[in-house]
């Protein structure tokens, strides 16, 4: 709390300790919902601006991590809407057919915390997760690659345990689901 | 194996398959790009704060603004000596009227005296 408090103050010195400390925290986190390394390392980056400009808002009400999860999140879903958006433009230019510029999101993603023996696997369960309602995807996601456990998701989520409960719940029966698919059309191959 | 079997297999290896994901780290010199993010975005600010205050649309506002001012303060200045100056007809015109009726009171005191 007195790093936060000093962080407040506008020290230098705290800017440092807290990027050190959370770095790792808001890099992973973005980069399992936006699966994309480049657009990872853009929103950690703005994320950390964001905190250094807010910060003074931030009232202590939740835990600083809690907090900064929740920029995090804004943050990376609001990245792909801005991704989801240029993509429908770039769709819409090619119809009229001017030139296309857009920069294709690479279909391939490997989470580089994933042991090399399940790098397939997860690739194919990532794919499926980017198929599915955002707040089931989110709620897997934090605990999934974050290891969090389900009140702290549901302080980050600002909803009740039970709500967080039948997320997980649902977001699995989701996943099967895309998955089954996936697997049926690669052996109908 | 049947082929549901197989699917339903593939299914929970893909769903244990980050099971024990480690976390993944930023490339190194994070807060050095950091820093530089902030540096320019208040620098962005001054020079969009420059680049609004010198497009033509803004000075011809700016200085229509001003001159509009201008204009306005002269004519409410205009109007309150025309006020003043009316006013003070008014009240030089009241004056003479209240020395008539001093002077017909006097008249009227001077008549009813015996």
């Amino acid at each position: 709390m007195e790093l936060i408090k000093q962080l407040q103050q506008g020290e230098p010195e705290a800017f440092r300790r807290v990027v050190d400390l959370y770095q790792d925290m808001v890099y992973n986190t973005v980069l399992s919902i936006v699966q994309n390394e480049a657009d990872a390392e853009d929103i950690t980056q703005e994320v950390f601006v964001q905190v250094h400009q807010s910060v003074k808002l931030f009232k202590g009400d939740s835990k600083f991590s809690t907090w900064l999860y929740r920029i995090t999140i804004t943050k990376s879903l609001d990245s792909e809407k801005k991704r989801k958006r240029k993509k429908r433009f770039a769709f819409v230019q090619n119809l009229f057919g001017e030139k296309e510029e857009e920069q294709h999101h690479p279909v391939e993603f490997n989470h580089p915390g994933v042991l090399l023996e399940n790098k397939e696997k997860a690739d194919e369960l990532f794919k499926a997760l980017q198929q599915i309602p955002n707040n089931q995807r989110i709620a897997f996601t934090l605990s999934k690659t974050e290891g969090l456990n389900n009140q702290e998701i549901a302080a980050i989520m600002n909803t009740s345990f039970y709500a967080v409960e039948s997320l997980l719940a649902r977001a699995k029966i989701s996943l099967k689901k895309k998955l089954k698919d996936y697997y049926l059309q690669q052996s109908a191959k | 194996m049947t082929k549901d079997e197989n699917i339903d297999r593939q299914i929970e290896e893909a769903l244990n398959s980050i099971g024990e994901i480690k976390r993944a780290s930023p490339k190194p010199y994070l807060l050095t790009r950091i820093n530089a993010r902030l540096n320019i975005q208040v620098k962005n600010f001054w020079e969009g704060v420059a680049v609004f205050i010198s497009r033509p649309a803004v000075l011809v506002l700016g200085l229509c603004i001003i001159l509009a001012a201008n204009i306005s303060v002269l004519l409410l200045n205009k109007s309150s000596s025309i006020n003043s100056s009316t006013e003070h007809s008014i009240n030089s015109i009241s004056d003479e009227d209240e020395y008539s009726t001093s002077f017909a009171t006097i008249d009227n005191f001077e008549n009813s005296e015996p």
